[in-house]
């Protein structure tokens, strides 16, 4: 440490901006800056959030009618609109918006905008897979098979084979924008998970999450390995730098676990989400660590992936037996509940990789409009 | 260190690997000692991994199996035989069917 010179007034950019008084603080993230609406939701939720909460003049026992998403309950889960709406609900309990009064986060008036919109996602994805009850016999064996026959059922379109195969550069890069919204901020929203689990299911859980978070180097974190990946490719690593570029099915996925995460009532499903990634995570990233090798990708930077196949080729059985075998042991009740959560993650994927594959079959961008980055 | 630690142990896992946890030193055959920093490891069972010894999950494309139940390991210890059922495998790929909603 050196004193600061009186004869130098002006401190050098750097200065402000990385370093205070020793500790680095160029890794915080700050708010995000609040995107673009997509539609009548987000254009209302984004102007209520720039008022002051406690001003807004009105308070009642119904949602506003201006937050009420009318959209057929079908297409919730894919509906750019709803996904943005919520996706910034769940964001002022992790990062922050720019601009936005940190007293929103648990304003009634918004939560009860956010409880109708989780309640048409869930409905949605009920849909789509079936309902949590009566999906597996409440025992910790049929759990443990159920999520390995969800992890073998392999009828979505291979991403991690393209990506290996066949995706030219500015095609992974995409793959990394889209990921960057989960990656940087990895294993945040199962670790809501912690503080509700007890024993032997609590330090499974904790097993994992430590290394997602580097075991307490912060160049190991998993998120700072991504953010290492992005910069190699050339891209921004800034927290939501993309969110505007990112289409609705790439929100879904991150707002499906900050759902389970934030209602303690889903903490079966949010462990049965952390499972399924973990399940399903070694191979496919061994694929995309020979996809980034393949096009030129630097060494270092495939430490992110290279990294996932070897932690969660671990996690992957501590999750399974250990934290949803440990979890149906212990709370029978919540059986149903582990394996809807894993197949609402296999759901996202799925949809995630069609979405991509599909984009890229017809010679077009995955993300929403090109070019901005 | 007050003397009282928890035991090494080594969980074998369901058609899958060994994980080693608490206070282990990895080691090569001609006793060099390899530096990591892991607090747990999965080493391989199926054979399979390209990451030797450590797992990669490769024993799912492998298809192995065995069921390592507590019953068969303990057999085994004692009666240096597999059970009749650990005898015959491919019985355990229970899950791959494609039964969902």
């Amino acid at each position: 440490m050196t004193l600061q010179m009186d004869s130098n007034p002006t401190p050098p950019l750097a200065a402000q901006s990385d370093v205070h008084g020793g500790y680095d603080v160029s890794l915080h993230d700050r708010p995000v800056p609040l995107p673009a609406a997509r539609g009548p939701v987000s254009a209302a939720l984004i102007a209520l959030l720039l008022h002051n909460p406690w001003e807004i003049g009105r308070w009642e026992a119904e949602a506003r009618p201006e937050l009420r998403w009318q959209g057929p309950v079908e297409s919730a889960i894919l509906d750019d609109d709803l996904q943005l709406a919520l996706w910034l609900s769940y964001e002022l309990h992790y990062r922050g918006l720019a601009e936005v009064s940190e007293d929103w986060e648990w304003h009634p008036e918004l939560l009860r905008a956010r409880q109708e919109w989780e309640h048409l996602l869930c409905t949605s994805l009920a849909g789509a897979i079936g309902a949590p009850h009566s999906m597996v016999e409440p025992d910790p064996a049929s759990v443990i098979a159920r999520l390995n026959s969800i992890a073998a059922t392999d009828d979505g379109p291979s991403l991690s084979g393209v990506l290996m195969r066949e995706a030219d550069s500015e095609q992974f890069r995409e793959f990394l924008i889209h990921r960057s919204i989960y990656h940087l901020k990895e294993a945040d929203p199962h670790s809501w998970a912690i503080p509700r689990m007890s024993g032997s299911v609590k330090s499974a859980l904790v097993t994992i999450q430590s290394d997602e978070y580097g075991s307490g180097r912060t160049a190991a974190m998993h998120a700072e390995l991504f953010r290492t990946l992005m910069r190699s490719w050339g891209l921004e690593t800034g927290y939501g730098h993309y969110l505007d570029l990112v289409p609705a099915v790439t929100l879904l996925s991150s707002n499906i676990i900050s759902m389970f995460g934030l209602n303690r009532r889903w903490r079966g499903a949010l462990v049965g989400h952390l499972a399924l990634f973990e399940m399903t995570s070694s191979i496919p990233n061994g694929r995309y660590g020979r996809g980034h090798r393949r096009l030129g990708g630097d060494e270092a930077a495939a430490r992110f992936f290279d990294e996932h196949v070897v932690a969660d080729a671990m996690h992957e059985q501590i999750a399974a037996h250990d934290l949803a075998g440990g979890l149906a042991a212990a709370e029978p009740d919540l059986a149903g509940d582990i394996v809807f959560g894993a197949r609402c993650a296999q759901l996202a994927d799925q949809q995630f990789a069609r979405h991509l594959i599909n984009s890229w079959s017809d010679h077009q961008s995955s993300l929403r409009s090109a070019g901005r980055w | 260190m007050n003397g009282h630690v928890d035991p090494t142990s080594i969980t074998v896992y369901p058609d899958g690997p060994l994980l080693v946890r608490g206070s282990f030193e990895l080691r090569s055959a001609d006793g060099r000692v390899i530096d990591t920093d892991r607090n747990v490891i999965a080493l391989c069972r199926c054979g399979r991994s390209r990451l030797k010894p450590l797992c990669d999950g490769s024993h799912k494309s492998a298809r192995f199996v065995d069921s390592a139940s507590a019953d068969e390991v303990s057999h085994v210890l004692q009666f240096a035989q597999p059970t009749a059922r650990g005898m015959s495998d491919g019985d355990e790929t229970e899950g791959l069917s494609h039964g969902e909603a």
